[in-house]
């Protein structure tokens, strides 16, 4: 189960601190509520400091969030990667497919 | 080096007058039971196969004595020593037991590591006379309609072309997956039971002194496997067996099963997925376990990953 709590950094902007496991059991959460939090924003900052697992449903889950969020030229970033949740997004590749800006200041 | 009359004639423990089932005490001939035939034309072959690596080997043994030598042997084992003759007597043996269980001989002859020239030899012998072995003793398929014969073409397809990864299998040879010690099991319904499996199994793993470093990869496939039973069929069950040298993560369900035909996909292409979602699962696990087994028919499927607990330091990325 995933948590989360988010601070406004400037009118459109926000910051959200994930926290808990990212996976199936995450979908309303991310589908949701999230969404309705950081709809309307340009610029976004995920915080995956407390992201302690992944698994592929959950990526599935963030690339969605993530292209419906590009889709309205929304600049994302994702920061503080556990080293095995970094592994995970590296074997599913997911920099290719979310653009390398989304992690640049990840340490990926 | 044994003496030679032991060379020749072999220990004194292995020379009996005439194997018990083709004679009566008085030496009449008797009539065999259906079962004593077919063993006695079993060892007979046995026998006949060592003779053959023996002249091929050009060993010089006796092909009578060898024959001999395969009737009495009840249950052969690997001898000690190789410069032997029960050791023709023995390579022949496991061959026909390869073919009696249609298991593949190059395989076979290759996972058991025998030395040269025993096993170009037997390969040679194997290549002459397959034919007729095949057609004794290879089991009667006896799935003879079509889709048995489709099965055993995707099996044999899929596994040859995941470098022997993925093994399809028969609901039967499930149980051999299910030895040892049971480290966790449990019950998988609905969306929480997902993190609540993954906690159970970290906990059972750590406390059986899996590596903390292949934990986390472990769990990433667990996740996966029972997250697809939430996707594709409605209930299901997870089970984690210890039994040296291998984990075996077992996930079964009571959904409709893979059909045959998207099989392929499933396993090898990359993202291929029929349900909207990444179609990661599979590739992540065949990526990072050391091997797939999956059973599946209409009344649900089993997936085995298969870890091996000495398997060095499996660096998923380098794969």
């Amino acid at each position: 189960m995933i948590e989360y709590e988010y601070q406004r950094t400037g009118q459109q902007s926000i910051q959200i601190q994930l926290k808990g496991d990212l996976d199936i059991d995450s979908t309303e959460l991310i589908e949701d509520r999230l969404w309705e939090d950081v709809d309307g924003c340009n610029v976004v900052m995920l915080d995956f400091s407390g992201v302690m697992f992944v698994d592929s449903t959950g990526i599935g889950l963030l690339i969605s969030l993530i292209r419906k969020l590009q889709q309205s030229d929304t600049a994302i970033s994702i920061r503080n990667l556990q080293p095995d949740v970094r592994e995970v997004f590296e074997l599913l590749q997911l920099p290719a497919i979310l653009g390398q800006e989304v992690f640049e200041e990840s340490g990926m | 080096m044994r003496p030679i009359l032991d060379r020749l004639f072999g220990p004194k423990s292995t020379i009996h007058a005439h194997p018990a089932e083709i004679t009566t005490t008085d030496g009449t001939p008797m009539s065999m039971s259906l079962g004593a035939y077919e063993s006695f034309s079993r060892k007979t072959t046995v026998g006949w196969i060592a003779a053959r690596l023996n002249t091929r080997l050009d060993l010089g043994f006796s092909e009578g004595r060898l024959i001999q030598c395969a009737m009495e042997a009840s249950q052969v084992e690997a001898p000690v020593s190789c410069d032997d003759r029960s050791y023709l007597v023995f390579l022949a043996d496991r061959l026909l037991s390869w073919i009696s269980a249609d298991k593949d001989v190059y395989l076979s002859v290759k996972d058991m590591t025998i030395s040269d020239p025993y096993a170009q030899t037997l390969l040679e012998v194997y290549e002459e006379i397959k034919v007729s072995l095949h057609q004794k003793f290879a089991p009667r398929n006896d799935c003879q309609d079509d889709e048995g014969r489709l099965w055993e073409v995707y099996k044999d397809v899929i596994y040859a072309s995941t470098q022997r990864k993925f093994l399809l299998i028969k609901e039967e040879e499930l149980e051999r997956f299910r030895e040892g010690n049971l480290l966790c099991a449990a019950t998988i319904q609905e969306r929480p039971d997902i993190p609540n499996a993954r906690q159970l199994s970290k906990e059972s793993l750590e406390r059986a002194g899996i590596p903390a470093s292949k934990i986390m990869s472990y769990l990433l496939l667990i996740s996966e496997a029972v997250t697809n039973v939430l996707k594709h069929a409605k209930d299901g069950r997870l089970e984690i067996y210890q039994s040296h040298p291998f984990v075996h993560v077992v996930v079964s369900d009571s959904g409709g099963g893979f059909p045959l035909k998207i099989l392929p996909n499933t396993v090898l292409i990359s993202g291929y997925s029929t349900k909207k979602s990444l179609g990661q699962g599979f590739t992540l696990m065949m990526k990072m376990a050391d091997k797939l087994f999956l059973k599946t028919s209409s009344t649900g499927a089993t997936l085995v990953m298969q870890f091996t607990e000495s398997g060095g330091d499996s660096d998923a990325r380098s794969l």
